[in-house]
This record gives structure tokens, C-alpha cells and sequence, in this order.
């Protein structure tokens, strides 16, 4: 008796664990290839499908539950006794890197890489946790307890840093085991405006960016010309002040170049995954805006060879200047 | 808690042939042993073939301070073992397993389960008084020469390990606290050299744990402060461990009492989070207060686990050589018999043989009292018959009825047969073959010679020898004849 195929429900969906729906999203029957005795099915990109990253401002949880219905069928194409299997997960628009191998889960708790954040003086923060790991958070002393309420839409919580704060300590669903621990800069930038950058980071989670320098916005107009005929038929002339090539689909595209300021180098890992986010806003003029990394490229840079590390970014809006939205 | 997903990078599911269902573990599986309560009422907890017990119970009103009291007859004492579940079973999660246990503790004016009352034996000089300890703080020693009299030996009973750890190094007992905070009872026990046929004695000992630094809490001193519980499928709550004492069962936080929960109707277990009161224990900060804690308890499904083989184990079956089968046994279930019986027919080489076993399902899984549809095949070996034939080659002449029988005549020796006697003189009790296959001889008397070369034997003027070769081929008889002679001489 052994694995012979399996028929898989896969259910994706929102709200508690239980939501579910009736009909699965998806069911895949795959068989045991030939010589072999397991089965390997990838669900990510199916999952995928059902992770929509909207942004406002509003941070909220983007988060599915994902439930796995495994009947498996033996030789004679009898159902195993243990059928179904069923495993559930928590599903995030993150990512792993090569190094980290199959099936990464990274870590449960603060979903920030890096062990640093920077604030403009006087300006509250938000940085996320996954509320299944962490117990408590503990910013200067004053401590929030974290529940998990079972719902997709706190899974990823976005705790408020108050303004000038200087530590924030994350713990463990225990409360006592620190699991990390980041130090807030709060940024004293008297000259220039500084501006909030939210990407998706590598947790699937949104993380705040400010770029404290020199921010410069750059107009590329794109357009096409063509001649039309301007002679009228009935004199056999035409105005001079008639335009013999005319312009058509205007449009332009706005690019912004910004400057981090002076940053830590262990702030390496958030501009790379600022470089890899396909979701990425600036909060600009009152509005949250849709902007996409234009710099391909990122040399990393680090205290010993470069001394002051500052990263020169550039963007594009993600929209056309002039809308034509149809 | 759900394994997190991180859908940008792929997510394998590694499907592999599923393992048998896990059994849940239950008292049959514990295996609690050794349980007794002697005259004086004092426990001697049992030890369990698998698991660890974590505390004891009961609902006996005579049982108070970790003992029972005296009885002047026989009476039949139960209490509850709860046991940590070990890693392995399906109820696992559920962390403890409760198993009551009974024995019969002797009375102390007649009784039936030993032979004769004890009588006379130490006595009690004075009383131990209360012994107050704390977490992390240091032992107590106690002599305990000093409150017996005429006792020469000592033990103790301690039914709260937990708590306080106690030790016993000649007439020296050893208190020393743990991690948490409390009050037992331990009893201090001296006996003398004729012990059991004198009576021992107790003194009580009260032993209080503090921990006035520690406000007991939903996470301390131990995170969670309340561990394992479980709902039945009809939604009977069997409560979490703690070491406080729960007051109150809550569908919500802070909500009205409850004392069950909705039947589960769903074919798989589902986890209800209830919230439980629970009044702090005596040695913490916060003493007497009550604190509120909540916990997931898992709540089975309807679905009964099926059974199969694989839970069955069989074991012991096996195929004689003669082609016997044996039915052994199964650690769930009981096997029996094969409808037919009919044994396999003895082999010349080791051959394979598969039975078909029916096993009837054990209570506790789905269609319990019913055979395993299709049963459960053993295959087995069966060996093969060794060879009764020698290979020691001899001859024989016709056979007689009487040992002289061939004196009448002279007759040739001729038939050649085998025996497993190495010589003439050893042929008694030897198998004779023909052909590799026992002799039948009829129970007649047959010459016999090493060579066909001299077979003549009877009235031959010499002697010769002479075998009885009963049916099967053994020989019965041997003599060496010589028709001169009156009679043969039996060698």
C-alpha cells in the first residue's frame, strides 16, 4: 500500500479561521511520478492571486488564510484512513532569498529586517508585527500588550511609535523573551522636507521609509506629431496661423530624485527591499501616491568605504501626469 | 498557530504516503501499576508503563491531607491519576490524561486481604510542627528520631513532588522547595524490625511554599497558567491544570457561568477558547485574589478514528513446521482465528505463507465490535520438515513374525533400506527408510546385514542379526540369532 495520487482543495480567503468558504479556490489532482514515492505541489503563485496590496495611508493587514484539504489514494486507488490532512496557514505578499532555501517563513515577529528606524523630529511612526509570535511591545518603557484576535485583517498589526522615542523592544508570545530589538533616530532635518516612502517589504508588510534630503521632481513629456492638411478646398489656401504638424497623445511622466541623509549601514537591507517592492507609495502633498523604484541598480555601501552612507533614489510616479484614466 | 506563507517565493507541498493515525492515549495505554493504601491509610502512588503522573485526586470524602483514614475492615479506596500525555498520541495536545485507580486498603481490626492485623509497632512522641519554605530559599532537615519511639526504620509520603521535594537520609528527612508555591501534606512513616506484622506509624508534616515576590498571574510562575483541559464531541468540559483552584468556566471574558459547550456536529475537532476563574493559591502576593485566563481547548469531531492493520500491530503469528498456525496476539483489537483452519502441509524448504487473520475492532474507533473488513495479512516462514531418514545403508531380508522365524529356512538379505543408526549395534531406536520414506515394517522381524554381499540368514549355521521394524519405521527390537541355539541373544 503506498502513495499512489492526491486531490488537493486549496482555500483562500479572509476573516477568521472560521470563514471558510464552501468551494475551494482551486483543486489540483496530481499523481505520483513514476519511481517515486512523494508528491510536491507549489501553491504560492495560486495563493498569490488572492493577495490584493491596496494603500492609503491606512495600513491595513494584508493577510489570507490558506487551508489545505490532502485526500491521498493508495495502489488500488483507496482512500488512506488518515484522510483528509488538513493544514492551514497565514499567507503574506513576502518573499525569501535564495540563501534561506524552500518554503521560507522568516521571522514571527517585528516584520522589519533591519534593526534601526529613522523618524523626522516630532513625527509618530508605525512599524508591523505578526500577532501570532509577539506578546508584547515595549517602546521606552511603556508597554503594549498584543492580542491576536484570529482575524486575517490584524494578523499583521502596525504598531504607533510616539514621536521621540528612542528604543522599541519586541517580545515574545511568552512576554519575556525579547525578540528584537530597534533603536529609532529621530532626525533633526531643518532645511529640507523629509518624505515618507511605504513599500511592502520582504515580510509582505508595510514599512515606512523617510528620505530626509535634497528631493528633486523631473518632467519627461512624451508626444507624437503628424502633419494634417490645412488648405481649404473652396479658396485653395491656408491660414498661416493654421499648424501644419500637429501634436498628439501628450502625456508626462514625473520622476522624483530623493536622498536618504546620513543612514546606518545596517539600513542596507531596507533599501534593497525597498528596491525589490512592487508596491511603493509617497506620501505627497497630503495624498498617498503610487511611485515605482526607477534605479535598477544599488551599491551597497558601508561605513568602512564610504564613511557617511547616503543613498540617491529615484522614482516615477506610477501614473501619467496628465489623467487618462479610461 | 499557523505556519506563515510568503507567497512572492514558492511554497511546496511535500505530500508524502500518510503515517496510521495516532491512537489517543488512555489508561489501558498508561498502564498504571502498583497502587496501594496501607492500613494507615497512607498512598503509594503506582507507576505508570507510559506517561508521567503530575498530580493526584480524589473524590472520596474520607480523603483529606494526601491520606485516607483508618478502617476497621477492608475498604475499597479509588483515586484519580493525572498523567502527562507523552508525545506521540493523538490527544497530545491535550497535554494531561486523568486514570482513577483502586486498591484495597486493610483494615485495622480484620481483614481479608492479609492474613493477619498488625498489632503494636512504634509510637508517636509528640507532633511535627508546620514547615514554612520558600521558593529558591533553603532546605529544612528534620530528625525524626526524635517523634517515634521504638521504631528503627523510616520512609515518607509525599503526593505533591511539585511542590516540595522531599528526601530521606537515615532518620534525617529533607524539605526542600521547587518553583511554585503552596501547602501538602507530607507524613513522616517509622516501622520496626517486625514490621508488617506490627503496625507502622505517621506523623503529618505541613509544609507551606511561599513565593510572596510573585503575583500569580496567567503567565507566572508558569506560562500558561493554565495547561492541557479538552471538550468532549457532547461538549463536557474536562478542565485545564493549574495550580490554582478554578471557580468559574466562561464562554466569554468575564461572562455568566458555563459548565458545558455546544456539541461539536462537525467531523473534524475545532478548538473553543474559554475563559476560567481562577483563585489564586496560598505563598503568592497575590493570594485569594482571583485572576481570569483563558485557553483553546480542542473539541473533538464527530468522526471516529477508523481502524486498520496498522493500528492492530500483530504480533506472535507464525507457521509450525508442521504447518500449525499459530494466531499470536495484537496490541489493539483482538485477533482470532482464521476461518480456516486447515494446517499447511509439512515443506521440504523454508516456504512463505500468507494468512488472513480477522481482528475485531476494538471501542474507541469507528464499527468497534466488527472485523477488520478483508482482515489482516501475516505473511510468515514456515520451515521446512527436517529429514527422519539416515543415510546409513543396510539390507534386509523378508519379514517374520517371530525373532527365529527365518530359523526354518536359510533366506537372502537383499532389500536395501537406510536407517539413522550408525552401526548393527545401534540400530534400536533408529528410523529405517525406504526410498526416503519411513519403513513400514509391518512389526515384523527382519535379518539384516551391512552388504548384500553375505545375506543369508536363517538356518545358515551362523548367527546374524535380527530388528523389529514397527509401522513407522522404528526399530522396536534388535538381537543377534543364531539358529543353534534355543534363543536369541537380545544386544
Amino acid at each position: 500500500m503506498s502513495l499512489k495520487s492526491v486531490v488537493v482543495d486549496l482555500y483562500v480567503w479572509d476573516g477568521t479561521i472560521s470563514d471558510q468558504p464552501v468551494s475551494p479556490a482551486y483543486t489540483i489532482n496530481k499523481s505520483v511520478i513514476s519511481g517515486q514515492i512523494n508528491i510536491t505541489l507549489e501553491i504560492a503563485e495560486l495563493v498569490r492571486d488572492f493577495l490584493t496590496i491596496t494603500f492609503n495611508d491606512d495600513y491595513n493587514s494584508i493577510a489570507r488564510y490558506v487551508r489545505t484539504v490532502v485526500n491521498s489514494f493508495d495502489d488500488s486507488d483507496e482512500p488512506f484512513d488518515t484522510n483528509p490532512i488538513v493544514t492551514d496557514y497565514v499567507a503574506l505578499d513576502g518573499y525569501g532569498y535564495f540563501e534561506e532555501g524552500t518554503n521560507p517563513e522568516l521571522d514571527r515577529h517585528a516584520l522589519i529586517s533591519s534593526n534601526n528606524i529613522y523618524l523626522p523630529e516630532g513625527t509618530a511612526g508605525k512599524f508591523p508585527i505578526f500577532a501570532e509570535g509577539v506578546g508584547k511591545v515595549i517602546i521606552d518603557g511603556v508597554t503594549t500588550q498584543i492580542t491576536d484576535n484570529g482575524n486575517t485583517n490584524q494578523k499583521i498589526q502596525y504598531v504607533t511609535i510616539p514621536a521621540n522615542k528612542s528604543l522599541i523592544q519586541v517580545f515574545d508570545t511568552d512576554d519575556s523573551t525579547i525578540k528584537k530589538t530597534i533603536t529609532i533616530s529621530n532626525i533633526c532635518e531643518p532645511k529640507y522636507t523629509p518624505f515618507k516612502i511605504t513599500f511592502v517589504n520582504k515580510f509582505g508588510a508595510f514599512l515606512d521609509f523617510f528620505l530626509f534630503k535634497k528631493t528633486s521632481e523631473i518632467t519627461n513629456v512624451t508626444d507624437e506629431l503628424f502633419k494634417k492638411n490645412i488648405i481649404t478646398n473652396n479658396l485653395s489656401t491656408y491660414n498661416t496661423y493654421d499648424n501644419q504638424r500637429g501634436r498628439i497623445n501628450v502625456n508626462a511622466q514625473t520622476s522624483l530624485t530623493m536622498n536618504t541623509g546620513f543612514i546606518e549601514e545596517n539600513m542596507n537591507q531596507t533599501i534593497e527591499e525597498l528596491f525589490y517592492s512592487e508596491n511603493v507609495y509617497i506620501r505627497y502633498e497630503n495624498k498617498t501616491l503610487p511611485i515605482i523604484p526607477k534605479s535598477k541598480s544599488l551599491q551597497y555601501k558601508t561605513s568602512l568605504n564610504d564613511k557617511l552612507i547616503n543613498y540617491t533614489v529615484n522614482f516615477d510616479f506610477a501614473f501619467d501626469r496628465i489623467n487618462n484614466v479610461r | 498557530m499557523s505556519t506563515k506563507i510568503n507567497v512572492r517565493s514558492p511554497f511546496y507541498l511535500h505530500l508524502i504516503e500518510p503515517s496510521p493515525p495516532l491512537p489517543d492515549y488512555d489508561c489501558t495505554i498508561a498502564g498504571l501499576a502498583g497502587f496501594a493504601v496501607d492500613n494507615q491509610g497512607i498512598i503509594t502512588l503506582p507507576s505508570p508503563a507510559v506517561g508521567v503522573i503530575d498530580s493526584i485526586s480524589s473524590d472520596d470524602g474520607d480523603f483529606a491531607n494526601n491520606k485516607f483514614p483508618t478502617e476497621n475492615t477492608d475498604t475499597s479506596r479509588t483515586i484519580k491519576i493525572k498523567l502527562f500525555i507523552p508525545i506521540g498520541y493523538a490527544n497530545t495536545s491535550d497535554i494531561f490524561f486523568e486514570c482513577p485507580v483502586t486498591a484495597t486498603q486493610q483494615g485495622t481490626s480484620s481483614s481479608v486481604v492479609i492474613p493477619t492485623v498488625c498489632s503494636g509497632g512504634p509510637g508517636a512522641n509528640g507532633t511535627i510542627s508546620s514547615k514554612s519554605l520558600s521558593v529558591g530559599g533553603s532546605s529544612i532537615d528534620i530528625a525524626l528520631a526524635g517523634f517515634f519511639t521504638n521504631e528503627t526504620t523510616y520512609d515518607f509520603s509525599n503526593l505533591n513532588p511539585n511542590l516540595v521535594t522531599v528526601a530521606l537520609s537515615g532518620s534525617t528527612l529533607t524539605l526542600s522547595p521547587n518553583v511554585i508555591a503552596g501547602s501538602t501534606i507530607v507524613y513522616a512513616i517509622a516501622r520496626d524490625n517486625n514490621y508488617p506484622a506490627t503496625c507502622e506509624k505517621t506523623q503529618s508534616i505541613a509544609v507551606s511554599v511561599s513565593d510572596s515576590t510573585t503575583a500569580f498571574s496567567c503567565t507566572a510562575p508558569t506560562n500558561p497558567a493554565l495547561q492541557g483541559g479538552s471538550i468532549t464531541q457532547a461538549g463536557a468540559i474536562t478542565n485545564p491544570s493549574t495550580i490554582g483552584t478554578i471557580t468559574k468556566i466562561m464562554a466569554t471574558s468575564n461572562g455568566s457561568a458555563i459548565t458545558s459547550v455546544a456539541a461539536n456536529t462537525g467531523s473534524s475537532a475545532q478548538n473553543v477558547t474559554l475563559f476560567f476563574n481562577i483563585t489564586v493559591p496560598s505563598g503568592y502576593s497575590n493570594a485569594t485574589a482571583t485572576v481570569e485566563c483563558q485557553a483553546a481547548l480542542s473539541q473533538k469531531g464527530t468522526s471516529l478514528l477508523a481502524f486498520n492493520c496498522d493500528l492492530a500491530i500483530l504480533t506472535g503469528q507464525a507457521v509450525a513446521r508442521n504447518g500449525a498456525i499459530f494466531t499470536g496476539t495484537s496490541k489493539r483489537g483482538t485477533v482470532k482465528t482464521p476461518a480456516s483452519t486447515t494446517p499447511f502441509s509439512p515443506v521440504d524448504v523454508d516456504t512463505s505463507r500468507t494468512v488472513n487473520f480477522p481482528v475485531t475492532i476494538p471501542s474507541g474507533f469507528l464499527n468497534s465490535g466488527q472485523d477488520i473488513t478483508n482482515g489482516c495479512n501475516v505473511t510468515m516462514i514456515q520451515p521446512a520438515t527436517v529429514s527422519i531418514c539416515g543415510s546409513n545403508n543396510y539390507f534386509i531380508s523378508s519379514g517374520k513374525t517371530s525373532l527365529k522365524g527365518h530359523c526354518d529356512a536359510a533366506y537372502g538379505a537383499n532389500k536395501a533400506i537406510s536407517s539413522t543408526g550408525g552401526s548393527l549395534n545401534a540400530l534400536l531406536n533408529s528410523q529405517v527408510c525406504d526410498g526416503g520414506v519411513a519403513f513400514d515394517g509391518k512389526s515384523l522381524y527382519y535379518g539384516v546385514f551391512t552388504s548384500s554381499a553375505s545375506s543369508a540368514i536363517g538356518a545358515v549355521g551362523s548367527s546374524y542379526y535380527v530388528i523389529k521394524i514397527e509401522s513407522t519405521g522404528i526399530v522396536s527390537e534388535l538381537a543377534i540369532v543364531s539358529c543353534n541355539t534355543n534363543s536369541g541373544v537380545i544386544v
